[in-house]
């Protein structure tokens, strides 16, 4: 490959909701750094801000996923957000709109 | 010369480098040392043989010096002792002469004669000569009459007239053939003016000349003596002593060195002179000189450094031979050494030349010393261990490597079994499929299984993640599938199961996204559920495009999810294609998708048969990507639905019917190309069939119906023959006796027996108030 395609990963927290902005490819290479980095100790909400995002593999689904079932299961809840319309067909595609914030 | 010693040295090894260098400073300092000795004791040797020298030449000068004043003084007494004569009284002239002659006052000064000459004051070459003679210790006085004074002594004329002691030259004595010189002095009787006479002494040289002859020096050291004039008084040389003068050996041996050092001394100087090599002496030589003052005289030293030297010379020679022996022992002293240590080296250099060869047999234990080899030694045993130890550990990790290699293989090939390499050549459809892992297992996977006859599935998925783990999970999900779906479930309930057992345990959250298509080749209509996966690309005899289909959510991942189906009739001819996004999400390396459109246009193009389709495709991705990576599974799978091979023909149970039945059972098993003689046997055998269902199923003929029903598998022509009528079993009817008398043989039952005899399979069965007999016969 003549270039890696990045993930740049950037987390704020204030109180229970930890923001996290992602920008980059979400691939089978950078998905499992996208589990590492957020800890979700603490957390009740995480958004996901996808302004950034150009694509999402499956590997990518697959941590939303993971993150989701992690949430769940202390009530908490994921929301992406700012989603492009080729990484929304992705997840329209795949059966997994039900993550995605209405369309506006 | 430089250069070719410095490549020899480099050639050379380093006990002998070593050794050469130390020998090479040791003999440079020692050399030195010698230089510098040797020269110190020559220097010091040599000044003090010439201070001895010059202190004999001193001795000699001051002992002649005596002997010429002593004689000088002698004379002037006996001139007094005249002087007070009145006039010439021969006794008394006698008696001081005698006096005069007895007198020794050193062993050198011997007189040979004293004389009175009396000459009248006019002439001096007539007179009268008083004599008093000493002929070896006895003495004799007598007097004569001389008439020509200068016969008797020739130098008499360089005597110059004045009251003034006079030296002679030395001169050879006619009567006693002795070397001799004399000192007079003249002098004048009492009363007179003008002289009367002279007196003088003659002294005899004899001794001194002998030991100034004698006299050796530092073995060629030699003394010689000249007189006033230059003359040799004493030389060695006796043809040269009183017959030449050094001025005349000067010109003669071409060596006016000489001639200026006689200048010097006769001038009163003390001095040196060297001379450098000259063929007269054959080496070079040093005049030392003194003057003798009363006489005027010179006396010189003359000696030859080098043989002065020569002792200590021959020394030195003495001590080379020495210093060489010891610099030759020391020599093969420090190469020893230097040997024993460089060889040790060379021991170390073959061990570690082994070990780089992988061989490490070989210790360093014969290495013990404590010197610096010896550390190196330890050194280079640790490097063993560690080398031992790297090897080993990297001999497990290959192996462990290679394990994993090869049961990475066995699951690749196992992977690859489950998926069909060969498939079904039917007259209904042409399907190819294939899947190209990124790693050696992959997470796609394709299916093509039939539920009963006239149905096949098609199953295209794709788990999420690659290698290992999605191998696993791909395995567990093509079973599943390919079960449930057997079990006779509708698509959407298919799904539904398959999707409850995936979430079960599902900790790692993986999921598959999955199409699974159900056609029913008798009829074209396609039932199919897309679970999260790409879309349906469909070409209904109107080319290729995309088909939106009923979306729903990836298996495994939510409980209780709902999966539409949808369905959709296939014309004869239609083509659908499957793929996994592996086929869209090839990159090139600018990070680019091959993506929707380009398959698209590539599908667009015609091909005779799917595995034709699927290389195009193939080839477009691996031009797309030109070069890079593949970075995900690539799965497609096409189906080409051809035909419906299910026909059928219902007519009423009339026999008027027959041949309808008959030709159309004729036509359809020629269309699947079966032999004629089977076709020939079929229809004998429907004939008798139909003619017993005809004839004996129903009360009311005109309202029942025979149904014949043919299929074709690509192997197995199928043929049935369905009536409503009462139950009946034609297998159970016993064979005819072909063997009896034509007369007695039934006329029915034979073309069951014929069907018995030429099919693969005959079955009957009673179902839903039908008989069915099948027959399947292969093709």
């Amino acid at each position: 490959m003549s270039e890696e395609k990045k993930l740049t990963i950037e987390l704020s927290k204030t109180n229970d909701v930890l923001l996290c902005k992602l920008s980059g490819w979400l691939d089978p290479n950078t998905s499992p750094e996208l589990l590492e980095k957020i800890d979700l100790d603490g957390v009740k909400t995480l958004i996901v801000d996808m302004q950034g995002v150009e694509y999402v593999f499956s590997a990518g689904l697959r941590a939303f996923m993971q993150l989701q079932r992690a949430l769940d299961a202390k009530g908490g809840t994921l929301s992406l957000i700012h989603v492009a319309d080729t990484v929304r067909s992705i997840f329209e595609y795949t059966g997994f709109e039900s993550m995605l914030e209405p369309k506006a | 010369m430089r250069v070719f010693l410095k490549s020899w040295y480099d050639r050379q090894s380093l006990a002998l480098k070593l050794s050469v260098s130390i020998l090479v400073c040791v003999f440079t300092v020692f050399a030195a040392l010698v230089v510098f000795l040797f020269d110190a004791t020559e220097h010091i040797v040599g000044s003090k043989t010439e201070e001895i020298g010059q202190k004999s030449v001193e001795t000699y000068v001051n002992d002649m010096t005596h002997l010429a004043v002593d004689t000088q003084q002698l004379v002037l007494n006996t001139k007094n002792m005249l002087n007070q004569l009145s006039e010439s009284d021969v006794s008394s002239l006698q008696l001081v002469l005698n006096s005069a002659i007895k007198t020794i006052y050193h062993s050198a000064l011997t007189f040979t004669d004293a004389w009175v000459y009396i000459f009248p004051p006019e002439d001096v070459s007539h007179g009268t000569l008083y004599r008093s003679e000493n002929i070896d210790g006895k003495i004799s006085f007598k007097s004569e009459n001389i008439t020509n004074l200068y016969d008797l002594f020739p130098w008499f004329k360089q005597v110059p007239k004045e009251e003034k002691i006079y030296w002679s030259e030395p001169y050879l004595d006619k009567l006693t053939s002795k070397t001799v010189v004399t000192c007079l002095v003249p002098f004048m009787f009492q009363g007179k003016t003008d002289f009367d006479g002279l007196v003088a002494l003659t002294v005899d040289l004899t001794n001194m000349t002998r030991s100034i002859n004698n006299f050796s020096f530092a073995e060629t050291g030699k003394l010689l003596l000249i007189s006033r004039e230059g003359l040799y008084v004493a030389h060695p040389d006796p043809n040269i002593a009183l017959k030449m003068s050094i001025f005349e050996l000067s010109k003669k041996m071409e060596l006016p060195q000489l001639a200026e050092a006689g200048y010097q001394v006769l001038s009163g100087k003390t001095g040196t002179t060297n001379i450098p090599y000259s063929s007269v002496f054959d080496t070079s030589v040093i005049f030392f000189y003194a003057p003798v003052f009363p006489l005027n005289w010179g006396l010189f030293l003359v000696y030859s450094e080098d043989a002065l030297l020569k002792p200590i010379r021959h020394m030195q020679y003495l001590m080379i031979l020495p210093l060489l022996v010891g610099m030759l022992i020391l020599f093969f002293i420090i190469y020893k050494m230097c040997h024993h240590s460089t060889k040790q080296l060379l021991t170390l250099s073959h061990i570690a030349s082994m070990y780089g060869q992988g061989d490490f047999s070989l210790n360093f234990d014969e290495v013990i010393s404590s010197d610096e080899i010896g550390v190196l030694a330890k050194t280079m045993t640790n490097m063993r261990q560690n080398l031992l130890n790297y090897v080993e550990k990297e001999k497990k990790e290959a192996s462990e490597k290679q394990r994993i290699e090869s049961e990475m293989n066995i699951a690749a090939s196992i992977q690859n079994a489950a998926m069909h390499k060969t498939f079904p050549n039917h007259p209904s459809f042409k399907v190819f499929a294939s899947m190209k892992p990124a790693r050696q297992v992959g997470g796609d996977f394709y299916d093509l299984f039939f539920l009963g006859e006239d149905k096949v599935s098609l199953v295209v998925a794709d788990v999420s993640g690659k290698g290992i783990p999605a191998a696993l999970f791909m395995m567990r999900g093509q079973a599943l599938i390919k079960n449930v779906a057997k079990s006779g479930l509708g698509i959407s309930e298919v799904f539904h199961v398959v999707n409850k057992e995936l979430l079960k345990g599902n900790e790692t959250c993986m999921f598959i996204s999955a199409f699974l298509a159900v056609i029913d080749i008798k009829t074209g209509v396609m039932q199919y559920v897309n679970a999260g996966h790409t879309p349906l690309l469909v070409d209904n005899k109107e080319g290729y495009q995309y088909v939106k289909t009923q979306r729903n959510i990836v298996l495994g991942v939510q409980k209780d999810a709902v999966f539409k189906a949808e369905s959709m009739r296939l014309k004869e001819g239609a083509k659908i294609f499957l793929y996994t996004d592996g086929v869209t999400e090839a990159e090139n390396n600018n990070h680019q998708f091959y993506g929707q459109d380009r398959l698209l246009d590539v599908l667009k193009k015609p091909y005779d048969t799917p595995q034709e389709t699927l290389k195009a495709v193939t080839d477009d991705i691996q031009n797309f990507a030109d070069g890079n990576e593949q970075s995900d599974d690539i799965t497609m799978m096409e189906f080409v639905y051809l035909t419906s091979s299910f026909d059928e023909i219902k007519v009423q149970s009339d026999m008027n019917n027959l041949s309808k039945v008959l030709n159309f059972i004729e036509d359809n098993m020629q269309k699947y190309h079966v032999a004629n003689e089977t076709v020939f046997k079929m229809v004998t055998a429907a004939e008798e069939i139909y003619a017993n269902i005809a004839s004996y199923a129903y009360e009311k003929k005109e309202e029942m119906e025979i149904v014949v029903k043919t299929h074709f598998d690509g192997t197995y022509y199928h043929i049935k023959f369905i009536d409503f009528g009462k139950e009946y079993n034609p297998l159970t009817r016993t064979d005819p006796d072909i063997s009896a008398p034509l007369e007695e043989r039934s006329i029915g039952g034979l073309g069951i027996f014929l069907v018995k005899k030429f099919a693969s399979d005959v079955t009957y069965t009673r179902q839903n108030n039908q008989n069915v007999l099948k027959i399947s016969i292969k093709v």
